[in-house]
């Protein structure tokens, strides 16, 4: 009885852990907008991922990463590109996401039909030799 | 015999056994939260800023402008630094902060 007790409390310490980076990415970057230091507003939110990019410890259910950009114009592909490598670069991000459940990156721009997709499980340098 | 076990004393030291474990084991898991150390305002900061900065650094600090430099050395290295940091806006910035420095002590 206690195991499934202790697998509820921490469902549901993930599910706040996952909604609360989303939030905390939102309130930063509405934050710079307002601020003028940002020129587009970046909204985060959960989609579905795509399934070949899936791992282990990925969800079922919203297993991909939005970043949405509402500038006034379509983005050009390395406008995307750029976004994205800020987050893909940041190898402490990307292997939290990873271990919240997520597997799939996008970057649409305001249209929401563009867009990249990136393997989180890529960019994680996970694997390899253990250190003792 | 039978009477004892199912007298009430013993269904509410029962409930306080379960309702004290259950507490226990609540404050265990946020004991055990993972606290995280990446600041999404860093984030967005590097995603927005950092292209202009880098350019401007890269501009201002090249190692061909300071070929007969007295900290040329440390300087190179300063640089290398700052290429393998270019998407991080934070560190881009405590590397200007120590280029500046470097350039101050040479004077």
């Amino acid at each position: 009885m206690w195991y499934k007790i202790i697998s509820i409390l921490d469902w549901f310490g993930e599910m706040k852990e996952r909604t609360k980076l989303v939030k905390d990415f939102n309130n930063a970057s509405t934050e710079s907008f307002i601020a003028g230091e940002a020129t587009t507003l970046l909204k985060l939110s959960i989609v579905s991922g795509d399934s070949s990019y899936k791992h282990e410890f990925s969800k079922f259910f919203g297993s991909g990463l939005r970043i949405k950009a509402l500038s006034g114009k379509s983005l050009s592909r390395n406008e995307l590109i750029e976004i994205a490598d800020i987050v893909l670069k940041n190898e402490k991000l990307v292997r939290r996401l990873i271990s919240l459940g997520w597997d799939t990156l996008e970057v649409h721009d305001s249209n929401g039909l563009i867009g990249l997709k990136w393997p989180l499980k890529k960019y994680g340098k996970i694997g390899g030799l253990l250190n003792y | 015999m039978h009477n004892c076990i199912y007298s009430p004393v013993w269904f509410f030291l029962f409930w306080i056994f379960l309702i004290t474990s259950f507490i226990f084991f609540l404050k265990k898991s946020k004991r055990n939260k993972y606290e995280s150390d990446v600041n999404m305002k860093d984030i967005v900061d590097s995603i927005f800023k950092t292209q202009t900065l880098y350019k401007s650094l890269k501009k201002k600090y090249h190692p061909d402008r300071f070929s007969i430099h007295k900290n040329k050395e440390q300087l190179n290295v300063l640089y290398q630094e700052m290429e393998m940091n270019k998407s991080d806006y934070k560190s881009l910035t405590l590397i200007e902060s120590k280029f500046i420095e470097t350039l101050k002590d040479s004077l």
